[in-house]
């Protein structure tokens, strides 16, 4: 069984909250698809996009309203009434409860903020996937690289967005309050 | 052309290349100079909460102290920044001591505009007027220079 999930609506849905059903479909799996989720839930039609042989449960889509998440092979008329598979809801976050699992906890895992990567002996490495999807750079992009001694941080947009951004933040008299709060008669003007 | 000798707010905006016209105008072609506490107060006002706390973009998930430790290391100064060496600036502040009431920072800056024969450019509306003064005293030229 494969699963699709966009990942806005695991975004929405938390630990906590109603969770589309993952089913038995195995962690690669479901990561592996979620890039194409998140086209189903900008409206794209995802069946296609199925193997053949997969059934997918449940897909959070719905011509980009993540509140349309319903079942594939749901009837449009069962989703007006929320009927599905003989089972009736009251409402559509009925149905999406009665397919909770706890994908919070399964995104967590699949989505960590913590990962090994390898590095080659050319010094080459790759960018997480979940990363590279965030930061939009499926495609190549920019990332800068900044030293911190005992560690690298990465940032999307290069050594400029990081630069920008700490202009913004010096911006506004703020750095010239800084040099005035430092308390040294020393370092004063 | 004698070096140019930056003031922090300069430096800070050279280093970031945010600089107005007036500073990239005044340091076309010249070598770029700064003291080592322009350049330590630089680096003490970039940690505090009040620059570290409006960073954004990037930086927004990150902790304050990686925030912090970020910023420092955007702004280490490259090899084309010279930086004047209390080796070399020593005696000439004791000297200058005598003759001027000012603290070490400005004591430091009106010494390395000497040693190095640089051209003082300070930030307006951050001016040092007792440095200022001294400087006119000394023969040294200072350009006042509106930051980016």
């Amino acid at each position: 069984m494969t699963v699709l999930i966009a990942r806005s609506l695991y975004d929405d849905i938390g630990d906590s909250g109603a969770a589309t059903r993952l089913g038995r479909a195995h962690a690669g799996e479901v990561q592996a698809r979620l890039h194409e989720a998140d086209a189903a839930a900008r409206g794209v039609d995802i069946g296609p996009l199925l193997a053949s042989g997969d059934r997918a449960e449940a897909v959070g889509v719905g011509n980009g309203d993540r509140r349309h998440a319903v079942p594939m092979g749901v009837k449009p008329s069962d989703r007006i009434h929320g009927r599905h598979r003989g089972v009736r809801h009251d409402h559509r976050g009925e149905l999406m409860r009665s397919l909770a699992l706890s994908i919070g906890r399964i995104y967590n895992a699949l989505m960590s903020t913590t990962t090994t990567v390898r590095v080659s002996s050319r010094g080459q490495m790759s960018l997480p996937a979940a990363a590279r999807h965030r930061w939009g750079v499926e495609g190549g992009g920019e990332i800068g690289v900044i030293d911190l001694d005992g560690a690298l941080l990465l940032v999307p947009g290069g050594i400029d967005a990081a630069k920008k951004a700490l202009r913004a933040a010096i911006a506004n008299g703020r750095y010239e309050r800084a040099v005035r709060a430092i308390d040294d008669a020393d370092l004063s003007n | 052309m004698g070096p140019l000798l930056l003031d922090d707010r300069l430096l800070l905006d050279h280093l970031l290349g945010s600089g107005s016209t007036g500073l990239r105008n005044l340091s076309r072609r010249r070598p770029v100079a700064t003291t080592g506490l322009w350049y330590y107060r630089l680096c003490h006002a970039i940690r505090s909460d009040i620059v570290v706390g409006a960073l954004s973009g990037p930086f927004l998930a990150a902790p304050t102290e990686v925030r912090a430790r970020a910023s420092s290391a955007l702004l280490r100064l490259p090899d084309t920044v010279d930086l004047a060496s209390m080796r070399n600036l020593a005696s000439n502040m004791a000297e200058l001591a005598e003759r001027h009431r000012l603290n070490v920072l400005s004591l430091e800056a009106l010494a390395a505009a000497l040693t190095l024969g640089a051209e003082l450019a300070m930030a307006e509306g951050s001016e040092n007027p007792s440095l200022h003064e001294a400087a006119k005293a000394e023969q040294i030229r200072v350009h006042i220079v509106t930051p980016g």
